[in-house]
């Protein structure tokens, strides 16, 4: 059995939890921008 | 609807995250020859199915754009792919940090390693020519035959454990794992599922603000004929 290893465990979680954070931020504020851009348009 | 996908979507998807990595990190038992390192799997393979599945819509949704010329099914496309190069980006990482404590390698060219590989650049290809084409409607049509084109690549990717001498392992299925490590697989799976959800519902509304600003926006080859 390989010992140890929670170093990768935690490195591939990390990764993944970033990766999902930074895409769903940039989704978010993509969109929010946008938003206000179309209300001002309006206004 | 929109409030089903504006709060309560990504409120479920965080929380089935939460459990589904909670259960996987700290209640699952240690797996027999990998020891803990095996726990990377609650996030490796989700995944790899949601990119699976975000790739398989793209097509699906390119498919339809060549017969029947909706914007709206070129604007999911684009959303779907981009969320599964996400999704792609996160299995190779992952499966790179995995290959090296099992295998003692960060990569090989592995049949279904090279193949995910493929599926990857096909993918970030797709998307990076869609920024090339100006007019929405040529870029539709490219950027659905591309998709269809690297579309091939995913019965490679899932097939290449059985036709080829892989060092990944084959598909496990639930009558090979144990049930104490199936449920956070199945809940992280559905974490992922609904976080793609969410993203390809915002991804979408962006798509479709960023056409209407395009066609908002003076066509300069025609201003050019004009004057």
């Amino acid at each position: 059995m390989i010992e140890g290893g929670w170093s990768f465990v935690w490195s591939a979680f990390g990764i993944s939890w970033i990766t999902l954070l930074g895409y769903g931020l940039y989704l978010f504020f993509t969109a929010s921008a946008l938003n206000n851009e179309s209300e001002e348009e309006q206004t | 609807m929109k409030l089903l996908t504006g709060k309560i979507i990504p409120i479920i998807a965080l929380g089935l995250l939460f459990a589904g990595h909670y259960i996987g990190l700290f209640i699952a038992p240690t797996e027999r020859m990998m020891g803990d390192v095996y726990r990377i799997i609650y996030t490796h393979v989700p995944a790899a199915w949601i990119c699976l599945i975000a790739y398989t819509l793209t097509f699906f949704a390119s498919v339809y754009y060549l017969f029947r010329n909706k914007m709206g099914a070129d604007i999911f496309a684009e959303a779907s792919a981009e969320i599964g190069v996400m999704f792609n980006a996160i299995l190779l990482i992952t499966g790179s940090i995995w290959g090296k404590p099992t295998w003692g390698v960060w990569w090989t060219w592995d049949p279904r390693l090279t193949t995910a590989a493929i599926m990857f650049f096909a993918f970030i290809g797709y998307l990076a020519l869609r920024r090339f084409i100006n007019d929405p409607e040529r870029r539709a049509t490219w950027g659905s035959v591309v998709a269809i084109l690297a579309f091939i690549d995913l019965p490679l990717v899932w097939y290449s454990v059985k036709w080829w001498n892989s060092l990944h392992q084959l598909q496990s299925t639930p009558q090979t794992v144990d049930a104490a490590m199936v449920t956070p697989l199945r809940i992280s799976a559905f974490a992922f599922l609904f976080l793609y959800i969410w993203m390809v519902q915002v991804r979408y509304q962006i798509g479709v603000k960023r056409l209407e600003q395009e066609q908002a926006l003076p066509n300069p080859i025609a201003q050019g004929e004009q004057s």
